[in-house]
């Protein structure tokens, strides 16, 4: 049974109250396209929305149509930008903006001894991103951009990068580089700023995983779930008489589907009925017409849904 | 054209070391346990790692979470062994200190709380731990077969150059030249050596602080045996993944992103002097609908058709046509890069979920029945 639906709209204008939203989920399950149409959507709106990933090739870029854009921030309309966080250029956009240290930077880092020490240290990406994040959304003045939408890693390695600031926190340092992962995760884990968004499918091992990461979030960022985002949803189809395996099949899929996502209500109810999330999704439509559109990320969005978890 | 079987036959031949890589949730899990069990039924004492923190088919089939293997226990009809492990960081991390480390220091390093943290909490250190322990493997040379599944989305090859990076901190002379004079400097106060060392780290003190820095040099210095033995173990490991034993196999869907993710990783591959062997097209949808969408009419569909169910359809039809492209894109692609044909091939959505250990060995068989691309 489905409850009255929370609408896309819904969805928008609780996500652009934050500053920034973290999106995550397992791998494959359509991170980057949740991420492009909520992005077109919002800056549809009227907010400037900057949307970043972090990816070893752009991906952002070709699903907008605009290609590769790497390391440098870019216009896509005047309402949206995005970026893709190359660790090592990122490293230094940390120190020199966050730090403003521009000349020591050259100085210092230039030297290949230095370089090799700074790319062993673990944690490093993932904290100067996490400042990146935050500097876009708390700290940049030429934009003031309202929304950062981060394309997030998939669940194993976000969850590490939730875990960073604390990691350094705990390392027992101090200084400089303390006082500033303080403030970021201040920020990070500040409700009113901070949101975090799941994407999975309605395949049932995609959805226990989901859950699984629901769990890992249960102790630190409850309260910042905004929502899950069900991916490649099938409607239940009307049964017909089209004598066709490909109907039969997509009505299995159909089927399977709403009786998966309905079962994994049930499993996050027993695991703490006070989640007030809302869940939502896009239609499956085998495939992205690319480049992505607003009209285009508006008729992914379904326009029934699933109700509160 | 190297049909299924072959493909199989060689991957599981007597000392391989497989690597499988590929984009994120295309089934590269299940294709390392399918590709192990598939040794086992050759007969070979396999051993399986992996380094995907999704935990699902590792508790469906027994295998536990740490640095320990712990055996699948396979049908009596199973000739060989499959042993298998989730690798742990922490737990990798602290047996490499055990091993590495002198009696006295071991103490020293695990009650260091920078040591704490990175071993525990930190991203990155895990693919130092998956080669340290693909090479212990190796090297204790007690299986036929060792199958290492990699991590997901774009660090699916991070761990194949972090050997270079270990590499280029042990050999830059990192420790000799920064971080132990600083060490020394700053615990025995021996002054200020106008050094260029002293010069750079008082530059880095500057950001994150001396006493910051004071706690890293420390724990650097603490952990040299063991940052050595690492180092030791990745060039061991590189020697070996470049060597004739070694298979790389790329796992990948029939869907955009996927391909475009799996002809970034043959590029990167290609860059970085490795071989590709074989790929697997995963969940491709099975050949009777395969067949029947794309001879489908849709102008002959009944008029009072639901105008959702019509548009379903002939997009599924239009993904059916650009899933082959696709996927001949890709096999164009690896073919050109390695100027030799590389086996594609094609396995099936499977009907249900795999649940259970029966489940994984049904796919693993049918792996050799796969049929292999054709454009």
């Amino acid at each position: 049974m489905k409850d009255s639906m929370p609408s896309t709209s819904t969805l928008i204008d609780a996500l652009c109250k934050k500053r920034l939203v973290m999106i995550t989920g397992k791998g494959g399950v359509g991170k980057t396209i949740a991420t492009a149409s909520l992005g077109l959507l919002a800056a549809e709106q009227g907010k400037k929305v900057c949307l970043v990933e972090s990816s070893a090739e752009d991906q952002l870029g070709p699903l907008l149509g605009v290609g590769a854009i790497g390391h440098k921030l870019s216009r896509y309309s005047d309402h949206l930008y995005l970026i893709n966080l190359e660790p090592p250029k990122n490293f230094r956009d940390f120190v020199v903006l966050h730090l403003g240290f521009e000349g020591m930077f050259d100085r210092v880092f230039s030297n290949s001894i230095m370089r090799s020490f700074i790319r062993m240290i673990p944690g490093i990406a993932e904290i100067t991103l996490l400042g990146r994040l935050f500097h876009f959304a708390e700290l940049e003045d030429q934009h003031k951009f309202d929304l950062i939408i981060f394309d997030g890693y998939a669940s194993g390695h976000f969850l590490s990068l939730l875990a960073t600031p604390d990691a350094i926190l705990n390392a027992g340092f101090v200084g400089p580089i303390v006082a500033e992962t303080t403030r970021v995760k201040k920020f990070i884990k500040d409700p009113d700023k901070t949101s975090l968004l799941l994407v999975g499918t309605g395949e049932a091992l995609v959805l226990s995983e989901t859950l699984d990461l629901i769990k890992a979030l249960e102790k630190d960022f409850k309260g910042q779930v905004e929502g899950l985002l069900i991916n490649r949803y099938l409607p239940e189809l009307p049964s017909s008489s089209l004598a066709l395996k490909s109907f039969e099949y997509l009505y299995h899929r159909s089927v399977q589907c709403s009786k998966n996502v309905l079962s994994f209500k049930e499993e996050v109810k027993q695991l703490n009925p006070s989640w007030p999330q809302h869940i939502y999704s896009l239609y499956e439509r085998f495939y992205i017409d690319e480049p992505l559109t607003v009209s285009s990320a508006k008729n992914l969005f379904s326009k029934e849904a699933w109700g509160n978890l | 054209m190297t049909t299924a079987w072959e493909c199989i036959e060689d991957l599981t031949a007597k000392d391989r070391i497989i690597v499988v890589l590929g984009p994120g949730g295309v089934g590269k899990t299940t294709t390392s346990i399918a590709v192990a069990i598939q040794g086992a039924y050759e007969g070979r004492k396999v051993a399986l790692l992996s380094i995907d923190p999704a935990k699902r088919l590792a508790d469906a089939m027994n295998i536990t979470l740490g640095d320990k293997l712990s055996e699948v226990s396979l049908p009596a009809d199973c000739p060989g062994q499959l042993k298998a492990c989730m690798l742990d960081q922490a737990a990798v991390f602290d047996s490499m200190v055990t091993r590495h480390a002198s009696p006295k220091l071991r103490e020293k390093i695990f009650s260091n709380s920078v040591y704490q943290q990175v071993s525990k909490n930190l991203g990155g250190p895990l693919e130092y731990m998956a080669l340290a322990k693909l090479n212990e493997l190796i090297m204790a040379n007690e299986f036929d077969l060792v199958v290492l599944d990699t991590p997901p989305d774009t660090h699916a090859l991070d761990f194949l150059v972090r050997p270079n990076i270990l590499a280029g901190f042990v050999e830059k002379g990192v420790m000799t030249w920064l971080i132990k004079p600083f060490y020394l400097a700053q615990k025995f106060g021996f002054g200020k050596l106008l050094s260029m060392g002293e010069k750079l780290m008082g530059g880095l003190a500057h950001i994150t602080g001396v006493s910051m820095l004071e706690r890293l040099s420390e724990f650097l210095v603490i952990m040299e045996e063991v940052i050595h033995g690492f180092n030791l173990a990745g060039k061991q490991v590189a020697e070996k993944l470049r060597g004739p034993h070694a298979r790389f196999i790329l796992v990948l869907s029939p869907v955009r992103a996927s391909v475009r993710s799996g002809l970034n990783i043959v590029s990167q591959l290609k860059a970085e002097g490795f071989p590709l062997h074989a790929m697997l097209a995963n969940r491709v949808l099975r050949s009777e609908l395969r067949e029947e969408i794309s001879a489908l009419d849709l102008g002959e569909l009944p008029s009072d058709l639901d105008q959702d169910v019509r548009e379903l359809l002939s997009r599924f039809q239009k993904y059916q046509g650009m899933a082959k492209s696709l996927l001949g894109q890709l096999k164009k692609e690896a073919d050109a890069r390695w100027a030799t044909p590389v086996p594609m091939l094609i396995k099936e959505e499977q009907k249900d979920m795999i649940h259970n250990l029966e489940g994984m060995i049904a796919f693993a068989k049918s792996l050799r029945s796969a049929q292999s691309f054709e454009a």
